[in-house]
């Protein structure tokens, strides 16, 4: 029977964080439906571990003495792993913004703020899983983990960084980008990666790749990696910290940006 | 009963640098009707459609719905309209009934009155076997009742619908139009704005017609009114042969004419006045023996859209 009523229906406005914690679950739902996006970044991180570790990791261990090379290794792995798997934010955000449903909940919520949220939240659940795996699976090919406060600790800095890489795909979605030009973000921070003490400390490079391991600000967040995970003495965390801190702002400041433009544009 | 008008669009404006998308636009949408608007590719049908869902905004210019304006009372306005867009609007991973719930919260309904407004949605569109099934799943036609089903969720007194049947079968079509005049018809209070290139669809759905140009109105009325404005009524007899059809033109009392191509049909235009219509028949009587055939046609909306509509 057809509801007669045609008053719009007048309820309280929803505390937001119903409504994010409602997109949270929306599109964790969507992620575990996408085969792709769920497995693809997984199945890349193991892939280079199994590799790295069963091609390298004797010579590694050579140039570092009384060291791990797996544990050496395993913070680039992560790195890479959170650029791949963090992208998904903005595959999420473009499929809606390009099908016209982000329209529809802006045009019934008032603002796309809460879904956006969402997406960032449960691409970083995703992420952290992703990341747990991959620790896990380092442990099955001989990775022995410090103390396990080092280790949340480390997860911890992939996932500010992984927040960091979803906000500028998010930005490039919601300004209508193109999905090769939102993976950009992914390829700049997985390229960028191997540009940073990957195989041996950066004081073991020479030459030209020495100079840009230095500036890159990847080594900053690598080396803090690994410190926290062994406990060592946190010599990168001050510019670790400036880098984030930069991405962050400027990732949050590149969806302001983009949800203006995108308003101007309507 | 209020009667003022559902949507209330002022002088509306819109454009993109140089290109002028909608010029000028006024136009009132009388409560509880379903009107179409019709028009060309390029005519600014989608632009005005989604200004008045506010999805856009306007150049200059003020759209008021259920009374609220659009830009001073976004919230009510949009609180007072459902809107089925173009092209499926869905998260394709998604069920019917997760988008129904969905949907429930972001216009902040609470967990258990999503869920109820679903169930609800389900069973009115028929959705029950597909409601576990994801929306890429689903054929064209069950989407688009989605989709409906989804600017409904909220119980707007206004739906905008644009180009709701474009890529369905002629069944699913008519299903979805069945639909459509089930939901005017349910509530005297609820307005269809439809955007349109069918003529057909817009044949079996208007109450009235705004015909959209360049960006323009350039007419705005019933379907009749229309129809009259580009044509007259014809009533067209096929006789026995040469005579009879002499003899009809020179004995009538209503001025039959040769049909140029056919020396045994005659034609009558017809004006609004029934008294021609009647004597004509009439003087047919008289003669009924040697008819053959008789016609009675009137222009079309196709004549509409080709006087109007084109350039």
């Amino acid at each position: 029977m057809i509801s007669t009523a045609t008053s719009p229906v007048h309820t309280p406005a929803a505390i937001p964080i119903t409504v994010v914690t409602a997109a949270t679950i929306r599109s964790l739902r969507t992620l575990l439906r996408s085969p792709a996006l769920l497995v693809s970044p997984l199945a890349q991180s193991l892939f280079f571990l199994l590799v790295y570790t069963g091609q390298l990791s004797t010579v590694g261990e050579t140039y570092l003495p009384g060291g791990s090379f797996i544990a050496f290794l395993l913070p680039l792995i992560l790195v890479t792993g959170v650029a791949t798997g963090a992208g998904a934010a903005g595959t999420l955000v473009h499929q809606d913004v390009s099908s016209g449903y982000l329209d529809r909940l802006r045009m019934a919520h008032g603002t796309s703020a809460p879904f956006l949220a969402g997406t960032l939240v449960a691409t970083l659940i995703v992420v952290a899983f992703q990341q747990v795996v991959t620790v896990a699976g380092a442990v099955l090919v001989g990775y022995r983990p410090g103390a396990l406060p080092g280790v949340v600790a480390m997860l911890g800095l992939m996932l500010v960084l992984g927040l960091a890489v979803a906000l500028f795909t998010v930005a490039l979605a919601v300004r209508g980008a193109s999905t090769s030009s939102i993976n950009l973000v992914t390829l700049v921070v997985f390229g960028m990666s191997f540009f940073t003490g990957f195989f041996a400390p950066v004081e073991q490079l020479s030459g030209w790749m020495r100079a840009v391991a230095t500036i890159n600000p990847i080594t900053y967040l690598v080396e803090t990696a690994r410190h926290l995970e062994s406990g060592a003495a946190l010599e990168a965390a001050p510019l670790a910290t400036a880098v984030l801190v930069t991405l962050l702002v400027a990732g949050a400041l590149a969806c302001v940006l983009s949800s203006n433009h995108a308003r101007r544009n309507r | 009963m209020p009667t003022s008008p559902a949507i209330e669009i002022h002088a509306l404006t819109k454009s993109y640098g140089d290109r002028v998308v909608l010029d000028d636009v006024s136009v009132d949408v009388a409560r509880g009707s379903r009107t179409i608007v019709l028009g060309p590719n390029g005519a600014g049908k989608s632009t005005l459609l989604e200004i008045i869902a506010t999805i856009r905004t306007p150049t200059s210019g003020s759209v008021r719905i259920e009374g609220h304006d659009s830009r001073e009372h976004l919230r009510d306005a949009r609180r007072s309209i459902g809107l089925t867009p173009q092209s499926n609007a869905l998260d394709p991973l998604a069920t019917p009934t997760e988008i129904f719930e969905f949907q429930g919260f972001a216009l902040g309904m609470g967990r258990r009155g999503a869920r109820e407004r679903a169930r609800e949605l389900v069973e009115l569109f028929g959705l029950g076997e597909h409601s576990r099934k994801r929306i890429a799943q689903l054929s064209g036609g069950t989407r688009r009742k989605v989709d409906l089903a989804v600017a409904l969720i909220g119980e707007p007194p206004v739906i905008v619908l644009d180009e709701p049947t474009t890529g369905l079968d002629p069944l699913a079509r008519l299903d979805f139009w069945n639909e459509l005049t089930r939901l005017n018809d349910s509530d005297p209070n609820r307005t269809l704005l439809i955007s349109t290139q069918d003529l057909h669809e817009a044949e079996v759905l208007a109450t009235d017609i705004v015909v959209l140009r360049e960006g323009r109105v350039v007419a705005h009325d019933t379907p009749d009114t229309l129809k009259r404005r580009v044509g007259e009524r014809t009533l067209t007899l096929g006789l026995a042969n040469r005579a009879a059809a002499q003899h009809l033109i020179t004995k009538s009392r209503t001025a039959f004419q040769a049909e140029p191509r056919a020396e045994d049909l005659v034609r009558l235009a017809l004006p609004e006045d029934s008294n021609v219509l009647e004597t004509a028949l009439e003087d047919i009587g008289a003669m009924a023996g040697a008819v053959r055939e008789i016609r009675l046609s009137e222009p079309s909306l196709d004549d509409v859209f080709v006087a109007l509509a084109s350039r």
